[in-house]
């Protein structure tokens, strides 16, 4: 019993210090830019072209996109932690959602285009609308983040016999057989064999899955390296067919 | 007059993108590099200063292509990192570093302290006092 106390505070201590970790290094990213372009912008001696000056506001923007999302991902973490994932679970409609999801994270990116196909007669389910919209958010995100050329990113539902999946598919990086199994584990974050540095906090896709599994669902990866990676999530459909 | 070229070196593409588009516009002339391996062989040609940071993750880091460099250049080095330890300070110092600037940086500082590198007195060189 104490073992395990002990093994249960380490554990503990072990995601604080983790946390500290992408604290430090992670939100300095964003921030590096959006102190460097303000500052940029700010300096009196030196004359930037109106093209110039609406990239740089266009990235302190983005950046700030990324900062808030890293910020929401620790506090629905802690959430997640502290056991407040607090499901209340209504009839929604999950192509609406998807719509308006969708729409948001066009709107981060110009490089990518957001193609969404569902059937007509899809089922309502019976989920939480607050907490599907972020898991919808991070799979997005993710999609987005791990394509950094640009390219299709198309989000599929489709209707069985007991349930209803929604990918989410785009033409990024790819990733790994070894790292398939670690994405769900908080904190990791895949490593860029070409160099480029993907912010992130490493705790989208366990959020995800928590809520998820939470709704009796189920999330996987299926992916090879350098072929679109899709994401599958399962919320379970308690109602076929209703409404 | 000859533009001053500096080595911009970082393996990420955006804060290359950032420190290049603040230099370019304070008339500099700027050259980049996103790994420590190709910074060295860059700086093995001519440069003028190559502020580096010590985060890449491809090859050497900005620390060893420092010391690399100081085997066969005088060349000003500026570090420009997210590493804000005490020890990591000293340890850019101790490499070669001229400077040391920890992200996020302000920009009208990073040009300053650029002029401030490129205007002092060079080992083995009398410092001009007039």
């Amino acid at each position: 019993m104490l073992a395990d106390a002990v093994r249960e505070q380490r554990q503990e201590e072990r995601l604080r210090s983790e946390l500290m970790a992408i604290l430090s290094h992670e939100l300095r990213h964003p921030l590096t830019a959006i102190k460097g372009y303000s500052t940029a912008l700010l300096m009196e001696d030196v004359t930037f072209s109106p093209d110039q000056t609406r990239e740089f506001l266009e990235s302190i923007d983005s950046e700030c996109d990324i900062m808030q999302t890293m910020i929401s991902e620790i506090l629905d973490s802690s959430l997640i932690d502290v056991d407040q994932l607090n499901i209340q679970r209504e009839p929604m409609r999950l192509p609406q959602l998807v719509q308006d999801v969708a729409a948001e994270s066009q709107r981060r990116t110009s490089l990518h285009r957001m193609v969404i196909d569902f059937p007509p007669e899809f089922p309502i389910v019976e989920a939480d609308p607050h907490w599907i919209r972020q898991v919808l958010r991070n799979v997005l995100d993710n999609a987005i983040k791990y394509s950094p050329e640009g390219g299709l990113i198309v989000v599929r539902g489709e209707v069985r016999p007991a349930d209803v999946v929604i990918s989410v598919a785009d033409q990024g990086l790819g990733i790994s057989p070894e790292d398939i199994i670690l994405l769900f584990v908080r904190y990791y974050r895949v490593k860029m064999s070409n160099g480029y540095h993907i912010p992130g906090t490493g705790l989208g896709l366990p959020i995800a899955r928590t809520i998820v599994e939470a709704h009796g669902g189920r999330i996987w990866v299926e992916s090879k390296v350098g072929q679109g990676t899709t994401l599958f999530l399962l919320p379970s459909q308690d109602h076929p067919a209703a409404g | 007059m000859e533009k001053t070229r500096i080595l911009v070196v970082d393996d990420d593409p955006k804060l290359v993108h950032l420190v290049r588009q603040v230099l370019s516009a304070s008339d500099y002339d700027v050259l980049t590099a996103r790994s420590g391996d190709a910074a060295v062989e860059l700086c093995a040609g001519k440069t003028r200063s190559c502020p580096a940071g010590p985060d890449s993750t491809n090859g050497m880091d900005g620390y060893q292509a420092a010391r690399h460099i100081r085997e066969f250049s005088e060349v000003p080095i500026i570090m420009l990192t997210a590493r804000a330890r005490e020890t990591d300070i000293l340890k850019g110092f101790e490499v070669g570093a001229d400077d040391y600037i920890t992200k996020p940086f302000n920009a009208r500082e990073l040009l300053a302290r650029i002029r401030a590198v490129l205007n002092a007195p060079r080992a083995g060189q009398p410092a001009r006092w007039n």
